[in-house]
C-alpha cells in the first residue's frame, strides 16, 4: 500500500523548492503563517501535484488553510488504498 | 481589511490624464462587452453599461446608486443616454470624485466615502456596482477563510438600501485557475501587490454563496473573453501613447516596487491579457433581485 506523509512531504517541498527549513509542523499549522508568499505556496502545491501525480482543483485549494486541510484534499485525490498520514 | 483609501488611490490616482490616454473616452476602467454591433472599445463600454442598466431595470424616474463609480463613466451613461434624472455615486478615490464633479453631470451626486460608512437618505430603485467588490477582501483575509462572510455582509448591507423588488446590476472580476509556473505566479502577485494592493478578486462560487441571503440570482453572464479584448485594447493604446506618457513625466514616476509607472503598467496589462486568455481570471455580470 502506498503511503503519503503530508508533513514530511511539505518539509521536503519547502526545502527543495523554497530553500526553507521548516520545523515543528503539525496538522493544525496554518500555511499562511509560515512566512511563505503566495508564489512560494503555489510552488509547494505544484511539488505535491508532481510527486503524487494529482491536480488539486483551484476551488478546493482556495479553502485550504492548514496542513490538515491540505492532507484532506490530498486524501481525496490519491488512488484508493493510499494511506495519508501526518 | 478592505482596501484602504490609500491603497485605492495607488491604483487610480497616478493622474486622470494618464488613464485618459489608454482608456475609452468616458474612462471606464472595467470590462467592456463586445458583440457584433459593438466592436470598438467605446461602443463595447457603452454596451457594458447598457447590460447593467437593463439588469438593474433602470428607468428615467429611477433613483440609482452606482457603488464604486470610478471616474463616473457609468453615471454619465445613465444620465445622458438612459435619461435617468437622479443618480448617486460612491467612490473612495478623491481624484475620481473630482473628475466626476468636473463633468457636471445633470442629476448626479457623489459621495467620497467607504460603502460601510454610507447612509442613504432615501431608498434606491436600482443598484449598479462594477468591479468594486474586487477591493473588499485582502489576500490575508481570504487565507483566513473570511472571504464569503465579508462578501455576504456587503450584499446584505446594500440590500437594506433598496425598495422592495429592486434589482442590482452587478459586475466583478473573478479569479479562476491558479497558474503553477513561477513567472506567471510572480506576474499575478506583482499585479496584486503593486497595482491593486489590498484587493483580491473573488471566485464565482464565493459570490454565489454570499449573495443568496438577500438576493436572487436572475441571470449570470461570464465575460472572460470580453475582458481579454478590453485589456488587449488598453495595452495597445498604452503603447501607442508611450511618447506622450513619458514626456508628461507620469511614465517615469517611480512606484513602490522601485519600477516606473510605464514599466509597471505595461507589465500589468500584459499580465491581464494572459490571465484572461489562460482562465486565470474571468469576469461576471449578474442580475440580482432583492428577496423581499
Amino acid at each position: 500500500m502506498a503511503q503519503v506523509d503530508i508533513i514530511h512531504l511539505f518539509k521536503q517541498a519547502a526545502l527543495e523548492v523554497n530553500g526553507k527549513k521548516l520545523d515543528q509542523l503539525s496538522k493544525d499549522t496554518v500555511i499562511s503563517k509560515l512566512g511563505l508568499d503566495s508564489v512560494a505556496v503555489m510552488e509547494l502545491v505544484s511539488y505535491f501535484e508532481e510527486k503524487l501525480n494529482i491536480r488539486m482543483p483551484d476551488e478546493d485549494l482556495a479553502k485550504v488553510q492548514t496542513l490538515g486541510d491540505l492532507g484532506g484534499l490530498v486524501k481525496r485525490l490519491v488512488p484508493p488504498g493510499t494511506e495519508v498520514s501526518w | 481589511m478592505t482596501s484602504t483609501r490609500e491603497e485605492v488611490e495607488i491604483g487610480y490616482d497616478i493622474s486622470n490624464e494618464f488613464f485618459r490616454l489608454w482608456l475609452d473616452e468616458r474612462m471606464h476602467y472595467t470590462s467592456a462587452v463586445f458583440d457584433a454591433e459593438h466592436t470598438t472599445l467605446e461602443q463595447a463600454q457603452r454596451n457594458k453599461s447598457r447590460w447593467l442598466a437593463d439588469f438593474a431595470e433602470v428607468k428615467p424616474e429611477s433613483l440609482v446608486l452606482d457603488i464604486g463609480c470610478g471616474w463616473g463613466a457609468n453615471l454619465e451613461y445613465l444620465v445622458l443616454e438612459r435619461k435617468v434624472q437622479r443618480a448617486h455615486g460612491l467612490t473612495l478615490s478623491r481624484a475620481q470624485a473630482a473628475e466626476i464633479m468636473a463633468r457636471k453631470l445633470p442629476g448626479v451626486n457623489i459621495w467620497c466615502e467607504d460603502y460601510k460608512d454610507f447612509t442613504p437618505t432615501e431608498k434606491y430603485d436600482a443598484l449598479i456596482s462594477i468591479e468594486m467588490i474586487d477591493h473588499l477582501v485582502s489576500p490575508a483575509q481570504q487565507q483566513e477563510g473570511l472571504a464569503i462572510p465579508i462578501y455576504r455582509e456587503y450584499f446584505n448591507q446594500v440590500a437594506k438600501w433598496v425598495k422592495p423588488g429592486a434589482c442590482f446590476g452587478f459586475q466583478a472580476i473573478l479569479r479562476d485557475r491558479v497558474p503553477r509556473g513561477r513567472k506567471d505566479l510572480e506576474d499575478l502577485k506583482f499585479t496584486a501587490d503593486v497595482i491593486f494592493p489590498g484587493g483580491l478578486n473573488p471566485r464565482l462560487e464565493e459570490l454565489i454563496a454570499a449573495c443568496g441571503q438577500s438576493w436572487e440570482v436572475i441571470q449570470l453572464n461570464t465575460r472572460r473573453v470580453d475582458y481579454g479584448k478590453t485589456t488587449a485594447e488598453w495595452l495597445r493604446r498604452l503603447r501607442l501613447n508611450k511618447d506622450k506618457i513619458m514626456a508628461s513625466g507620469w511614465g517615469t514616476k517611480v512606484m513602490a516596487n522601485g519600477e516606473t509607472v510605464w514599466t509597471n503598467y505595461e507589465r500589468y496589462l500584459s499580465t491581464c491579457v494572459k490571465a484572461f486568455a489562460n482562465h486565470w481570471s474571468s469576469d461576471v455580470q449578474m442580475k440580482l433581485r432583492l428577496k423581499d
